[in-house]
C-alpha cells in the first residue's frame, strides 16, 4: 500500500497574541484518513493551532495548505473543514433532524436532497431512533452524535474537534472515547482531536503529536510515544503514573559503566558508545516507567540487584495498584498487579532491569537514544 | 477526631425520594467514600451530617452521642464543597487562620497550624497570594486546609477534585490519602468516580438510588461486586455482561448465549433463575489468535493502546460486543479473529431480574 498523501500540511506555522508566542514555528503534514492528536497542557499551542487550521485565527506567519492548495487566507466556511467544539452548540429547542438539516437549508440544498442526507447521516450515527426528538433530551452519547453529524453533513475534508469529551463524567468518557474511534473507523474521515488528556489522546489517536510552549516535542505512534519518549517533557506527560526521574552520575569502574544514585546503582556497559557520544557533563537523568521497577517476587531471576525500599503509600486502582516506595531520598511510583499484596510501611525488595531504561541529557532535556 | 454512626436516614425534596433508609459507620480515623452516580443522595448524606440537612427520619451520631437536633456550628463537622469558597480579599494565611481567629485561639497557636496544614498541602507559598491568583488545583489545596486547619471531629469532602485535570486529580488524591493517614482526621468523601474511591478509601460505601448497595473495601468492591450495579460502577472499562439463559441440575449450570454455551460446576444455591447475566471483567478472559481450536470466536473491531496493555473490542459472532485486556505485544489489527476464554473462577453470575449476585 502506498503511503497516504497529506491531506493538510503546515510550514512554520507561527501565531503571538500580543508579542506572547503561542505557536512558534510549527511544520506538519497531516495524512489523509488519520486520527491525529494535539496532546499537550493548557497553553501548549494546540486549540491555536487548531483555530488556525479552522481559520478562526490568523496566523502570525508560515502557511496552511490543504490538498496542496494555499488556505492560509481563505475565511473558515471556505475551507471545507468542520469544526466541533467542546460545549456542543446544539439548537436544543429544534428536533435532531432540524439539527442535522440545518448546514444544509442554509446552503439552500431542495427539501428532498436534505432528506435524503439527514437519514443517511443518522443511519451511520444510530440516530435514526431519535430524529424527532428534541436536542435537549437526548443523552449525552448522542448529543455527541448529533454534534458530530451535524458538521459531517456538510461533507469536511477534515474534522477538527476541541476536547469534546470534556464535559463528560468518568466512566462515560471512556465509552465515548471508543464510540469517537468506531466512528472515525467507520467513516474513514481524517480527524484532528485537541486534548490534555494523554490517556484519550494515546488510545485513540493513529498519531499523537505532543507540544509543549508552542513547540512540537515529538510526533509518532502512541507505542512510540509510550516506549521512546524523545524528551523528559514527554515522559513526564505520558502514563499514569508517568515515569520516575532520577538524577544520576556516570562512571567507568573496572571497565563498566555505570550509573548512580545514592544506593542505587545500574550497568549500562551495553550502551557505553551512545551514552558517552550523546551525553554533556557526566551526568544522566534515568527514567524509569512505573510497571518497570519490579518487586522481587514478581521479577524473573537475575534482573538486576534488588534495592531494599519502603512502602509509603499503597493506592489500589481496579486491577492495577500504585505504590510509592521510598528509597535514599527519592520517591517511586511503581505499578503492580491489583493481586500483589502489600501494607504502607513495610519494606519491599524490587529490581530495575538496566533494559527497561530511558536515558535524558539533563542540559538539552532530549532523550539519549541507546541503539 | 470522632466516630460517625448514621441510621435509618430518610428524606424527601417534593416528590423526590433522595434518602430511603441509609444506615453506615465510620471509624475514628477512617476514609470512607461514598460512591455512586450523581443524583443517588450522596451529597444529602454528607449535608445532614454536617447539620445542613434535617433529615425526615434517622439520626446522626458522633462517638454515640446523637447530633440529629444540635446545630451545625457546635457539631465541630467541617465539610468542603465542589465550588470553593475563598475569601478573595484575604491572602492564602488569612483564609486558613479564619476559622481559629473566630475560635479566639492564641495567635502564636493559629500561626503553627497554619503554618503546618500548608506545609503538609504544599501550599505555603500561597499564604501570602490572594486566591484570585490560584490555579484550580491550589484553590482546592487552600480550601481543604481551612477545613483541616480546624482539625474537625470530621471532614467532609464533596467531590473536591471534580473539573481538575486528571494528571492533578491523580496527584491529589495521593496526597489526600497521605494526609489523611498522617492526621488520623476522621474523613467522609463523597465522589462519582471510581478512580477517586479506591485510590483513596478504607472501604467504599457504594449507593444506589438513595440506599446503600454494597459497603467494602476497594479490593473487595472491585473483586466481589455484590450486583451488575457495583460490578459496572467501578473498572474502565467495566465488566462484560451477558445475557445468558441457565439451566441448573445437581452438577452442572449450563449456560446458552446465541453466541456461545458454558458449562459451569454449579454453586450450590438456593435462587437458580433461568435468565442470568454471566460477568466477566475486560483483564480476566483469556484470548488466543486464530479460528482454530478451543474458546469463542470474535472478531477485533477496535484497539486502544494503554501502555503495556491494549483495550480491545471484540464481536462476537451474534454481533454482541465485548471488551477485553491483553498485553500490548499481541498482534491484533481490525477484522483479527480470536478465541476467547472465560475462565471459570473469574465468573460471576447475576440475576436478570433483581441485578443481584448468584452465590
Amino acid at each position: 500500500m502506498a503511503d497516504p498523501l497529506p491531506i493538510i500540511q503546515l510550514r512554520n506555522l507561527r501565531k503571538e497574541f500580543n508579542g506572547t508566542v503561542a505557536v512558534a514555528g510549527l511544520d506538519l503534514d497531516v495524512l489523509e484518513g488519520e486520527f491525529l492528536c494535539f496532546l499537550g497542557p493548557s497553553g501548549c499551542g494546540k486549540t491555536t493551532t487548531l483555530r488556525m487550521i479552522a481559520g478562526l485565527e490568523t496566523p502570525t506567519a508560515g502557511e496552511i495548505y490543504l490538498r496542496g492548495q494555499r488556505i492560509t487566507d481563505l475565511p473558515p466556511q471556505q475551507r471545507g473543514l468542520g469544526f466541533v467544539f467542546q460545549n456542543y452548540a446544539l439548537f436544543w429547542h429544534m428536533t435532531v433532524f432540524d439539527n442535522l438539516a440545518f448546514g444544509l437549508k442554509v446552503r439552500g440544498l431542495p427539501p428532498a436532497e436534505i432528506e435524503a442526507r439527514v437519514k443517511e447521516i443518522a443511519r451511520g450515527l444510530e440516530l435514526e431512533a431519535v430524529l424527532g426528538q428534541r436536542a435537549a433530551r437526548l443523552d449525552l452519547s448522542a448529543m455527541q452524535r448529533v454534534a458530530m453529524g451535524r458538521t459531517l453533513i456538510t461533507q469536511p475534508q477534515v474534522l477538527l474537534l476541541d476536547e469534546p469529551l470534556n464535559n463528560f463524567r468518568p466512566g462515560l468518557r471512556e465509552i465515548m472515547r471508543a464510540e469517537l474511534k468506531r466512528l472515525q473507523l467507520n467513516l474513514g474521515r481524517t480527524m484532528i482531536y485537541v486534548t490534555h488528556d494523554q490517556e484519550e489522546a494515546l488510545t485513540m489517536g493513529d498519531r499523537v503529536l505532543v507540544m509543549n510552549a508552542g513547540r512540537v516535542e515529538q510526533l509518532g505512534t502512541p507505542r512510540e510515544i509510550t516506549e521512546h519518549p524523545a524528551s523528559l517533557f514527554v515522559a513526564s506527560f505520558i502514563g499514569r503514573p508517568p515515569m520516575n526521574f532520577i538524577p544520576a552520575d556516570y562512571r567507568i569502574e573496572g571497565g563498566r559503566a555505570l550509573l548512580r544514585h545514592g544506593s542505587l546503582t545500574w550497568d549500562v556497559t551495553l550502551w557505553r558508545q551512545a551514552i558517552e557520544a550523546q551525553m554533556r557533563n557526566g551526568q544522566v537523568i534515568v527514567g524509569v516507567g512505573p510497571a518497570d521497577i519490579l518487586p522481587l517476587a514478581l521479577a524473573s531471576h537475575g534482573e538486576g540487584e534488588p534495592l531494599r525500599t519502603q512502602v509509603d503509600l499503597v493506592q489500589p486502582l481496579a486491577r492495577q495498584k500504585i505504590l510509592e516506595l521510598k528509597v535514599d531520598d527519592l520517591l517511586l511510583k511503581v505499578v503492580v498487579p491489583g493481586t500483589f499484596q502489600v501494607q504502607a510501611g513495610e519494606m519491599l525488595d524490587v529490581v530495575m532491569p538496566s533494559r527497561a531504561l530511558h536515558l535524558f541529557d539533563p542540559l538539552t532535556e532530549k532523550a539519549i537514544l541507546l541503539y | 477526631m470522632a466516630r460517625v454512626r448514621v441510621e435509618n436516614l430518610h428524606k424527601r425534596f417534593g416528590r423526590t425520594f433522595a434518602l430511603q433508609g441509609v444506615s453506615f459507620e465510620v471509624a475514628d480515623g477512617e476514609f470512607l467514600c461514598l460512591l455512586g452516580p450523581p443524583g443517588v443522595g450522596k451529597t444529602t448524606t454528607l449535608r445532614i451530617i454536617a447539620g445542613l440537612e434535617k433529615p425526615d427520619r434517622g439520626e446522626v451520631f458522633l462517638d454515640d452521642a446523637p447530633v440529629t437536633a444540635v446545630a451545625p456550628q457546635e457539631r465541630d463537622v467541617a465539610m468542603v464543597f465542589e465550588d470553593v469558597a475563598l475569601y478573595p480579599h484575604w491572602d492564602g494565611y488569612d483564609n486558613l487562620a479564619h476559622p481559629l481567629k473566630l475560635r479566639r485561639l492564641p495567635r502564636e497557636e493559629i500561626d503553627a497550624r497554619v503554618r503546618a496544614v500548608a506545609e503538609m498541602l504544599h501550599i505555603s507559598h500561597l499564604l501570602h497570594r490572594l486566591p484570585g491568583t490560584y490555579s484550580g488545583g491550589e484553590r482546592r489545596r487552600v480550601a481543604i486546609g481551612r477545613a483541616l486547619v480546624r482539625r474537625p471531629r470530621v471532614l467532609l469532602l464533596d467531590q473536591p477534585l471534580t473539573d481538575l485535570d486528571a494528571r492533578i486529580r491523580q496527584e491529589m488524591t495521593a496526597e489526600l490519602k497521605r494526609l489523611q493517614r498522617e492526621t488520623g482526621q476522621t474523613m467522609i468523601y463523597a465522589t462519582h468516580d471510581y478512580e477517586e474511591a479506591v485510590t483513596m478509601a478504607d472501604r467504599i460505601l457504594v449507593m444506589k438510588e438513595g440506599a446503600v448497595e454494597q459497603v467494602g473495601g476497594p479490593e473487595e468492591i472491585y473483586a466481589q461486586p455484590q450486583s451488575t450495579f457495583v460490578a459496572t460502577i467501578v473498572g474502565s472499562p467495566a465488566m462484560n455482561l451477558l445475557p445468558c439463559r441457565a439451566e441448573w441440575n445437581a452438577q452442572h449450570l449450563h449456560l446458552a448465549h446465541p453466541a456461545f454455551e458454558l458449562a459451569l460446576a454449579a454453586p450450590p444455591l438456593a435462587a437458580q433463575p433461568a435468565e442470568v447475566w454471566l460477568g466477566v471483567r475486560p483483564e480476566h478472559i483469556l484470548v488466543s489468535l486464530g479460528e482454530e481450536g478451543q474458546g469463542i470466536p470474535g472478531t477485533v473491531e477496535i484497539i486502544q493502546p494503554l501502555g503495556r496493555e491494549q483495550i480491545v473490542e471484540l464481536r462476537l459472532r451474534d454481533g454482541t460486543p465485548i471488551k477485553i485486556i491483553c498485553r500490548a505485544e499481541m498482534e491484533l489489527k481490525r477484522g483479527s479473529v480470536v478465541r476467547l476464554r472465560f475462565p471459570p473462577e473469574y465468573i460471576a453470575l447475576f440475576d436478570r431480574a433483581t441485578g443481584q449476585r448468584l452465590g
